[in-house]
This record gives structure tokens, C-alpha cells and sequence, in this order.
């Protein structure tokens, strides 16, 4: 065999490798960024549960206090209604605006419960604003996490090499960002202690 | 090309790759002690030691079922010129740049102190965060964490004296509802008198006696004294990072609390 034909087939032979390990890393990529926004947004759907089971006994605590107390329970109920048919649909802008309505009824909660010195003067009253602080946080970082692998994924799909692969594999879709109100992807500024 | 320029190329090829490999982390990595990050200098050694000690014992803890173990708890502290400062942290990041606890088994305390950060005795401690692992929010609720905070660092309890005591409550915790420990008992009081008669170097005097001791012992053979020796400088010479603890890779989902003094 010819020294030229040897450095030809050698050329295509790598070639062919060199594009077969790219096809493959590529498309390991595109289900790595894939799954990565799916596993957040079941976080964000976790905390989502876990902030309506605490603001469900924070309704309950407050219930006998005050008449407006059933409109702030309706609004939590209506929010995790309104959350679970979107969840249903894939409508994840509707799951959003649940998620912002919740959090209008927790900061109207957080209002009742300050304007309540009975109940504020108990324990209880403490505790709850534990958890409430708590679930807040896990559900902001919860937030930010899945916009960062959102961000990371959609730019992966955008950019060279990665819209080839997208385009070769139908990874054609781009995610939305869980955009809520800047006032309800804050942490509830709760003041404890002396 | 002469082999030196070989050799020149080749490591400023093997340098560029770990500089490339370089990780931009935004929070300092934690010290060699890992469970105790006194970045704002304001721990007292004899606490500092505490933590360490409970640290690594906590850690060799196994659950009787053999699926827990690994478990940590690291306390950090940062001072910063003034109370919006904090915001700039993010204890989750910090939490999961640590990777704190296997399995998610983590606790990470942090302190703010507000003032010049050139003089540690003028700082004041302004905030206090409690972060759990994922897998210990099963453990250690918010409303827990909280009530622990309450008891101990937001009394008007000594600092020093504070912290310890929020180790222990946090050690209680761990080991009680994790390790199912029937109960686990300290006594502050003692705990006053072992802070009051702390020797900063008391640690250390055991072993680094035992090694002076077989370096000059006329009794010990050579290549003992050769390998305490080799251990003793790297030791020294490498600022204590032969033995050193690490993180167990654990992950925090955001899940604490926060108190303000």
C-alpha cells in the first residue's frame, strides 16, 4: 500500500472517530443540561409543597384571630388549586403565577400575624416564623438553581457546537425561567430577638 | 531543540493546563481543620479545638443500620465593614463549595461580625445562620435550629461559652435523632473550667513530647527517628497540611435559619 494512501485512510479513520466521540459527548451533554433543569424543577415543585403544608398550619394558628383570615386560607388554597391544574397542563407560566400568589398570601399572613399581639406573644408564633423563614430560603435557592441550569441548558442549545447537536438530536426546545415578582423571590425579612 | 527548551515547553504546557483547571470559587476554601473556619478571627482556641475534636468524632460515627455515617458540622465565621455586607454571601454556595457532611449530613453554622476586620477584639457579631444538608432537613427542622439559636448564641451568655454550648445542642441533635443515642450529656460548667485552664499549645504537648522524645532517645533505632523526622517537617514545613480533614461532599437546598443579635 502507498505512503499516501496509508496517511488517507489514517485522515479518514480519525476523522470518523474524531466525529463519532463528538456526536456522542455532544448528545451525553444535551440529556446531562436535560435532566439537570427537570431535577430542579422537582426541587422547586418539593419546596412548593412542603411552603403549603407550612402555610396551611400557619392559616389554621391564625384562625378565630381575625375575619380576614378566610380570604388569606382561600388564597392559599385557591394558589395550590391554581398550581396543581397548571402542573397537570405543563403550563409552567400558570405554576409561576401560583408560586407568586402564594407568596402574596404568605406576606399577607406575615401581616396578620403581626398585627395579632395575642398570638405573637406565644411560642408558636416563633416557631412558625421559622418555618416560614426556612421554607422561604430552601425555595429561593430552589428558584435560582433551576435558572441556572435553565441558563445553562438554553445557552448550551444557542451556542456552536452544541445547536448542531441540539438540531441533529430534536433538542429543540428552550426552557422559560421561573421568573416571580422581586418582592416574592425574597426571603421574608423577619426580625427575631432582642 | 535542545532538551532544556523541551523540558521548559513541556512544563509551561503541564502549568497552563492547571491554571486552565483552576476552579473560580467565590468563597475562600475551608481551612485544614475544615470544621472550624475562623476567617473573622474571633473564636477562642480552646472552642476552636472543641469543634475540631467533636468534629472528628461525629464524623467516625456510624448509624447501627450501617447507612449513616459521615456526618458534619462546621462552624465558619466572616467579618464584614457593615451589616449590608451580608448580603453578599451566600451560605448555600459556601455550604455546597465545602460540600459539607456525606450524603447531605450537614450542619454549617456561620457568624457575621460587622466592623474593621484588622481588629478582631472590636468586632461584633451581628448575624447567625444555621444551613442544613439536604438529607439532615429530616433531622434538624428550621423551627429546632431556631430554638437552639434562641438558647445559646442570642442569650447574654459569653460568646466563647455560647458557642460551645450551641455545638453541644447541635451534637445533641445529631446524635439523638440520627445516631438514636438515648440521650447525649454535657455539662457547661465543666465546660467553664476546661475554657478557664485551656494551655493554647495543652493539644499538642502528648505527641510532639512522645516524637521529641524518640528523636533523641538513644534507644529508638534510625529509621525511627528518620520518619518522625520526614512527618515532623512536612508538618511544619507545609503549615500543618499533611493531615487534614475534607468535606464529605455533601449538598444544601437552602433549607436554615437566621437570627440577628
Amino acid at each position: 500500500m502507498k505512503k499516501t494512501t496509508i496517511i488517507i485512510l489514517g485522515s479518514v479513520i480519525f476523522l470518523v472517530v474524531f466525529f463519532g466521540i463528538s456526536l456522542l459527548t455532544g448528545y451525553n451533554k444535551l440529556v446531562d443540561k436535560d435532566v439537570s433543569v427537570d431535577y430542579q424543577y422537582s426541587v422547586i415543585d418539593t419546596r412548593l409543597q412542603q411552603r403549603y403544608d407550612t402555610l396551611t398550619q400557619l392559616a389554621t394558628a391564625v384562625n378565630g384571630f381575625q375575619a380576614h383570615e378566610q380570604t388569606i386560607y382561600d388564597m392559599i388554597t385557591s394558589a395550590r388549586e391554581a398550581y396543581a391544574t397548571a402542573k397537570a397542563n405543563g403550563d409552567l407560566q400558570g405554576m409561576i403565577d401560583a408560586d407568586a400568589l402564594q407568596s402574596i398570601a404568605l406576606a399577607d399572613l406575615l401581616v396578620l400575624f403581626e398585627d395579632n399581639e395575642p398570638l405573637q406573644a406565644t411560642q408558636a408564633y416563633g416557631d412558625y416564623m421559622d418555618a416560614v423563614w426556612g421554607i422561604e430560603s430552601a425555595l429561593s435557592e430552589a428558584r435560582r438553581q433551576y435558572n441556572l441550569s435553565v441558563q445553562d441548558y438554553n445557552l448550551y442549545v444557542r451556542k456552536f457546537p452544541g445547536v448542531l447537536y441540539a438540531s441533529l438530536y430534536s433538542y429543540d426546545k428552550e426552557y422559560d425561567y421561573w421568573k416571580v415578582g422581586a418582592d416574592a423571590t425574597d426571603v421574608p425579612d423577619i426580625v427575631f430577638g432582642s | 531543540m535542545k532538551p532544556v527548551f523541551k523540558v521548559f515547553i513541556l512544563l509551561s504546557l503541564i502549568l497552563l493546563f492547571l491554571t486552565g483547571c483552576k476552579t473560580d470559587d467565590l468563597y475562600p476554601d475551608p481551612t485544614n481543620e475544615f470544621y472550624v473556619n475562623d476567617f473573622a478571627d474571633t473564636l477562642v482556641p480552646a472552642v476552636e479545638s472543641t469543634i475540631v475534636r467533636e468534629g472528628e468524632r461525629l464524623y467516625e460515627e456510624v448509624s447501627e443500620d450501617g447507612e449513616i455515617s459521615g456526618v458534619q458540622i462546621v462552624f465558619a465565621t466572616f467579618a464584614v465593614e457593615s451589616e449590608s455586607n451580608i448580603a453578599e454571601y451566600n451560605i448555600t454556595d459556601i455550604y455546597n463549595q465545602w460540600g459539607i457532611g456525606t450524603d447531605d449530613m450537614g450542619i454549617l453554622v456561620v457568624y457575621f461580625y460587622v466592623g474593621d476586620e484588622d481588629k478582631p477584639e472590636e468586632l461584633v457579631l451581628s448575624e447567625v445562620y444555621i444551613y442544613t444538608g439536604f438529607t439532615m432537613e429530616m433531622y434538624l427542622s428550621p423551627i429546632e435550629a431556631g430554638n437552639i439559636l434562641d438558647e445559646t448564641i442570642m442569650t447574654d451568655m459569653d460568646e466563647s461559652m455560647s458557642t460551645a454550648q450551641l455545638l453541644y445542642e447541635l451534637l445533641t441533635v445529631v446524635y439523638v435523632e440520627v445516631f438514636e443515642y438515648e440521650a447525649f450529656n454535657y455539662d457547661m460548667d465543666e465546660y467553664q473550667i476546661y475554657l478557664d485552664n485551656y494551655d493554647d499549645y495543652g493539644d499538642y504537648d502528648d505527641i510532639w513530647g512522645w516524637v521529641i522524645y524518640v528523636i533523641l532517645s538513644p534507644y529508638s533505632v534510625w529509621w525511627e527517628k528518620g520518619v518522625l523526622l520526614i512527618a515532623a517537617a512536612l508538618i511544619f514545613g507545609v503549615g500543618g497540611g499533611v493531615v487534614k480533614n475534607i468535606g464529605g461532599g455533601g449538598k444544601s437546598g437552602g433549607m436554615g435559619i437566621r437570627r440577628r443579635r
